[in-house]
């Protein structure tokens, strides 16, 4: 496909930084040939407050990439985030009328549910951003392919990640300021838990300036996402209204001194408030994976299992973060690490494996994908 | 047709010709906002005379005026300038206002073009038959221009079915007077509540399925004939404890902090898929706590196709008093047109507001610490499950002060 051999190029726009990274495809992986940073201006917890500056910054962050790579850029794909973004777990199902044998026609016909579901939703506020098939289900088993196989009823389980519309529409206007299209907006913390490789199992945690996304993945399948209106913003803010120190003095001594293992050495230290805040900030995320754990009906009522974790974003550097993951969700942690780059950039790499795994995907022709595929996007 | 003859439930078609009209560059701010919000752009119209404050909205139908002149300086705040450019351009608005049945205007009453499209289009909207909903955006008071505002008022009064106020001097209260907020984000913040509350009267205006309540007409029943003013406040929330989630947010929003809101009738309009009579008990409970008032009137709506989980609750506070800060009876005294008595009681309208205002203003500082957010201290309350998770941990959750954490 003509798409393969072409540059492409993932955006990341961040409270703190803006990131452009462009790709090219090589046989099933891809080599990353520019990569380019700009402060962020305009932005604010995921949206666009003042679209001149923020328009600014983006040009200045394309033109440098032009130049780096004598080329033109006319699309990216862009990760999106923010703490107005929800999700939840829904059952499609349909019923057979008969105990008989699932055909193609019945998966279509699960297609055709899945999209009235859709227009019944048109004049909501908000939007799907993103739609992903977990796995068929006959008398509360999982399945992934039902072709064959005997029931009077045929369900599928779907993840939807959805935003408010003004959300879906900022972004993509910012890009047309500077001329660019929008090829695809992509759920940050699901691209970001690509940068991990092929992890199966696990709780994604990307810890952003002034807002943590998470991704909960049980077999491949993401299962719970969310984004929390608390970053690495708020630890350096806490120890600067507490100690009343300067935020950049605290920003410095979260990044060289702050411990979490220390949080009971000092009342009102620095290790101890951000001890505070990241263990608050982790409790509300095990409480919101466990709503979403909750409603999915092939599981029993209770809490998530031992999951382990995988940070990545600034405060993931924080030393002893690990030991506090590791005693709030019980299973093991691992941070984002590269030689080339630094743990902010989690999301636009995991972006390329995520454009790259999405060309791949072109080529898999089973019924099962098809319908994945047709249900992938809504925009 | 008067306002009072409108019969929501019959005009099942009314709602697809509504047009809502920004001018100039306050109206075209919060119009750009609309758009964000969602809504469609076959509804928004922009004007102004300047072409540059028209070529940085994103809002597709744009009329310019006085072209001929060579359109790019704008009126520079010349009402009787603005007014001979709208005639000019009277055909644009002819074809307009015959392609809408509702018109809803959206500018600055400082002066201008905001303030001659809301004196010439109002005529000519009113001449044509059509119902005229004004959203004025009130300039700060120590620009002096409130004059404007209240000659306007009496130049619109016969021909506009209601007028919806967005004093600056209430919306920045929190954001630019008292905090030393940044200035160009504490706008944008205004131009996204203002979007917002002009929505909701949208919505209110397109809804056709009402559960219970007359929908529209209970709204502008809440006007007099004479003095029309309201402010209004929406909060939507989501699942487990969504009522009192509504609420918080609705009393954080500072068009109805102020402590004159208190006390006024107000009707309150709820829409859900799956609102319940436990819920509507504790929604009047925790809104007589924050907003009491002898008569409230509710409007449940019903919309199946609203997500399972959520609510939508918006207040709409009828006002007559709020500008002038003069009471009922002594606004009736200012319409009968006495020129010498209306500065009196304005003057002591005035003081006495003022006085409200100091003495109810400790009313509203926020207990423990709450204040202390440092560097987020110009964003408004990052509320999570009613908290405000801008505030440091220790300090929300009285860690240290239990003095146990060793």
């Amino acid at each position: 496909m003509a798409f393969k051999k072409e540059i492409y190029f993932a955006l990341d726009i961040g409270s703190h930084s803006m990131r452009l990274f462009a790709a090219r495809p090589v046989e099933d992986d891809f080599e990353i040939v520019g990569y380019k940073s700009v402060d962020s201006e305009g932005i604010f917890r995921g949206e666009v407050i003042s679209l001149k500056d923020a328009s600014l910054a983006l040009s200045n962050l394309k033109n440098e990439m032009m130049e780096g790579l004598d080329m033109e850029i006319d699309s990216v794909y862009l990760a999106i985030n923010s703490p107005k973004i929800r999700s939840s777990n829904e059952i499609l199902s349909i019923s057979l009328g008969e105990m008989r044998e699932i055909k193609e026609r019945d998966i279509q016909t699960l297609e055709t549910e899945e999209l009235e579901r859709n227009d019944s939703q048109a004049l909501k506020d908000y939007v799907v951003i993103k739609k992903i098939a977990q796995n068929y289900l006959i008398d509360d088993k999982t399945y992934p392919d039902v072709l064959g196989l005997s029931s009077d009823k045929l369900a599928m389980g779907i993840h939807y990640v959805e935003g408010p519309k003004s959300l879906s529409n900022e972004l993509p206007h910012l890009l047309k300021e500077v001329k660019l299209e929008c090829k695809e907006l992509v759920f940050s913390p699901l691209a970001m838990s690509q940068a991990f490789g092929d992890v199966k199992n696990g709780l994604f945690i990307d810890i952003g300036k002034t807002y943590t996304g998470y991704l909960l993945k049980d077999s491949g399948i993401p299962i719970a996402s969310g984004c929390i209106p608390v970053g690495g913003d708020h630890i350096t803010n806490d120890i600067s209204v507490i100690t009343k120190m300067k935020f950049y003095d605290a920003e410095k001594l979260k990044k060289e001194e702050v411990n979490l293992e220390e949080f009971s050495s000092k009342k009102n230290s620095p290790s101890q408030i951000a001890f505070f805040r990241m263990k608050e900030l982790f409790e509300i995320i095990r409480s919101q994976v466990n709503i979403s754990f909750q409603n999915l009906s092939n599981h029993q009522i209770g809490s998530i299992p031992k999951t382990s974790v995988y940070l990545a974003g600034g405060s993931s550097q924080i030393k002893g973060i690990d030991f506090l993951a590791k005693s709030i969700f019980g299973g093991e942690c691992s941070i984002f690490q590269s030689e080339n780059l630094n743990s902010s950039d989690a999301v636009v790499l995991g972006l390329l494996y995520y454009i790259s795994k999405q060309n791949l995907q072109f080529e898999n022709k089973s019924l099962f994908s098809k319908f994945i595929s047709n249900i992938k996007d809504s925009f | 047709m008067k306002i009072s003859e409108y019969n929501w439930l019959s005009h099942k078609t009314y709602s697809q010709n509504v047009k809502i009209l920004g001018a100039g560059s306050a109206g075209i701010r919060v119009l750009d906002q609309l758009v964000f919000s969602g809504i469609e752009q076959s509804s928004l119209c922009v004007l102004d005379s300047d072409q540059s404050s028209l070529k940085q909205s994103i809002v597709e139908h744009q009329i310019l005026l006085g072209e001929s002149k060579g359109a790019n300086i704008g009126s520079e705040g010349n009402t009787d300038l603005a007014l001979q450019d709208l005639e000019k351009s009277s055909k644009s608005f002819e074809s307009l206002l015959d392609s809408c049945d509702f018109l809803m205007i959206c500018a600055s009453t400082s002066g201008g073009i905001g303030f001659a499209s809301i004196e010439w289009l109002t005529q000519l909207a009113k001449s044509k038959e059509k119902t005229v909903l004004v959203f004025g955006i009130i300039p700060f008071s120590f620009l002096n221009s409130n004059s404007n505002f209240e000659n306007l008022q009496k130049k619109i009064s016969p021909s506009v079915d209601g007028i919806f106020l967005f004093p600056n001097d209430n919306l920045s209260t929190a954001n630019v007077l008292e905090t030393g907020g940044l200035v160009e984000e504490s706008f944008a913040q205004m131009n996204r509540l203002i979007a917002e509350e002009i929505k909701t009267i949208f919505l209110f205006i397109q809804s056709q399925d009402l559960a219970l309540g007359n929908g529209f007409s209970d709204l502008l029943s809440l006007f007099p004939s004479e003095d029309k003013f309201a402010l209004v406040a929406t909060a939507i929330a989501f699942g487990e404890n969504r009522v009192q989630k509504c609420v918080r947010s609705l009393k954080n929003q500072l068009l109805i902090q102020s402590p004159c809101s208190r006390n006024l009738t107000k009707l309150i309009s709820i829409t859900s898929s799956d609102f319940g009579l436990y819920e509507m008990q504790l929604l009047s409970k925790e809104l007589e706590k924050h907003f009491p008032a002898e008569k409230n009137s509710y409007q449940l709506m019903i919309d199946k196709s609203a997500p399972s989980d959520s609510l939508r609750v918006s207040l709409v506070l009828y006002n007559q008093s709020f500008i002038l800060g003069s009471e009922e009876k002594e606004t009736s005294v200012i319409s009968s047109g006495k020129e010498e008595k209306q500065k009196v009681i304005r003057k002591k309208s005035t003081e006495k507001l003022k006085k409200i205002k100091s003495n109810l203003a400790n009313q509203f500082e926020l207990d423990f610490l709450e204040t202390e957010k440092g560097k987020f201290n110009e964003h408004k309350a990052n509320l999570w499950e009613g908290q405000d998770l801008d505030i440091p941990t220790i300090y929300r959750l009285k860690i240290c002060q239990e003095d146990d954490i060793q």
